[in-house]
């Protein structure tokens, strides 16, 4: 096999993670976890996407990991869930996208960083990134996302707060930062709760 | 369906990390067993004594900065790793560490060239030592400087975070592979330039001197919240800088 597999994904990425407000992974690589570790649940919304001709446009997945320390030192788990809309062909092209394996970043790149990889498990995935400030994703029994804006201590009102990377950021150039009302995962082995935590809500390009 | 078991990773293919330990640990066996310079006034100097001087520059930077860059090479490894075992075209890994070592050779010839000139001004002395206090106090009062510069402080984010680069620049071939190995390496030059002309107080053959400031970088680089470790180092830097004029 080689690498013919063409892929390009456009997606809304609600984004929350272990970190305090900030997420030192933005600026210094290291989070800024009270344990240094990251962990972290990313819900994706693909606005338009394709793998060669099959169209993967309007399906939904979540995107679990963590990392014993900083995401570049490697060691991590990984775990993917799709939407039980996708058909049988759409999860196989998601599974190999999001595991690295037709290349492309920065999934390569993060896939690089794991030493586990489970997935894809198919759930129904419910997701709302209409409200921007209040985006939220959860599966049933499984996990459960929900963001919300910061909010200014003066005049308790919400702040409109951005990261933007205008040379290309890692994940994605601007994202609008909130924080984490809930954020939690229970699937075997792999659960933690984290809310109050770092939360991003950006669109991300992705492509090999 | 289920498309369990992708492994991400198996440990089979070590060679990289053994090549660059073997790289690492030859630069340090010159250094420590093999590095004889010709001590005599620079007047006296020929080609080959300038030689050798840019080949001593250039093993002291690779023995000095490859132990702090290990990481990154390993990550862009895992991708290329990743390639290989799905049959994806991809590239060595070590044209990633000739692109980064040739910043530093670069380094090394400029440096060689600034020594040569220290010595015809008589700032430093035949044992590669500086001669003059106030060049040495100058000196590392500019480097502790540089620690708190902008730039610095930029380049150091840049080398701590070396996902974002392999993220967001990573490039197909050899001469990408090259080319990325060179932008990382500027990131780290951007960094450490004047923290090695240190040298020139310590003398440059200061085999303590060479092993701090090793231990130093791979601080800066590898353990959280390095940028508060540079700053101190520099805070450090220009008091002793102070100490060596008043």
């Amino acid at each position: 096999m080689s690498d013919s597999n063409k892929w390009a994904l456009s997606m809304h990425q609600v984004e929350c993670c272990n970190c305090s407000h900030g997420c030192g992974c933005q600026f210094g690589g290291f989070p800024d976890s009270q344990d240094g570790s990251c962990q972290a649940l990313l819900g994706f919304s693909i606005i338009k996407g394709n793998f060669d001709t099959l169209d993967l446009s309007g399906l939904k997945m979540v995107f679990g990991a963590m990392w014993p320390k900083a995401i570049h030192e490697g060691n991590g788990k990984g775990v993917l869930f799709i939407d039980s809309a996708a058909t049988e062909e759409q999860v196989t092209a998601l599974a190999t996208i999001m595991s690295g394996q037709a290349g492309g970043m920065p999934v390569e790149a993060i896939a690089g960083t794991f030493s586990e990889f489970e997935g894809p498990i198919l759930k129904e995935i419910k997701m709302n990134v209409e409200d921007v400030n209040h985006s939220s994703f959860s599966i049933a029994g499984v996990l459960d996302v929900e963001q919300t804006p910061l909010i200014d201590p003066v005049t308790g009102e919400d702040k409109n707060v951005h990261i933007s990377f205008p040379d290309g950021g890692f994940m994605w150039d601007d994202g609008i930062i909130g924080e984490s009302k809930t954020m939690s995962i229970s699937h075997g082995g792999f659960a933690f709760q984290h809310a109050g935590h770092f939360a991003a809500k950006a669109i991300s390009n992705w492509s090999n | 369906m289920q498309v369990t078991g992708l492994k991400a990773r198996d440990f089979s293919s070590y060679w990289i990390f053994v090549t660059l330990l073997i790289l690492i640990l030859a630069s340090w066996y010159y250094m420590v067993f093999d590095m004889t310079m010709n001590m005599e006034p620079v007047v006296q100097w020929d080609s080959a004594d300038i030689a050798m001087l840019f080949l001593m520059w250039a093993v002291m930077m690779a023995g000095m900065m490859l132990p702090s860059v290990v990481p990154v090479i390993l990550l862009v490894d895992r991708v290329n790793q990743q390639r290989q075992r799905r049959n994806s075209p991809y590239t060595q890994t070590l044209y990633f560490v000739l692109g980064y070592l040739m910043v530093w050779t670069f380094y090394s010839l400029m440096i060689t060239f600034v020594q040569w000139g220290l010595h015809h001004l008589a700032l430093l002395s035949p044992m590669m030592v500086s001669a003059n206090k106030f060049f040495s106090g100058g000196l590392l009062i500019i480097a502790g400087l540089y620690q708190w510069s902008p730039l610095k402080q930029r380049c150091l984010q840049l080398c701590r975070s070396p996902l974002s680069i392999i993220t967001t620049q990573w490039k197909e071939g050899t001469v990408g592979a090259i080319t990325m190995g060179v932008k990382h390496g500027q990131y780290c030059l951007g960094c450490c330039w004047f923290l090695m002309a240190i040298l020139f107080v310590t003398g440059v053959m200061n085999l303590k001197w060479i092993l701090v400031l090793t231990v130093l970088v791979m601080m800066e680089k590898l353990v959280p919240q390095g940028e508060v470790v540079s700053k101190l180092i520099g805070a450090v830097l220009m008091c002793l800088g102070l100490a060596l004029i008043i």
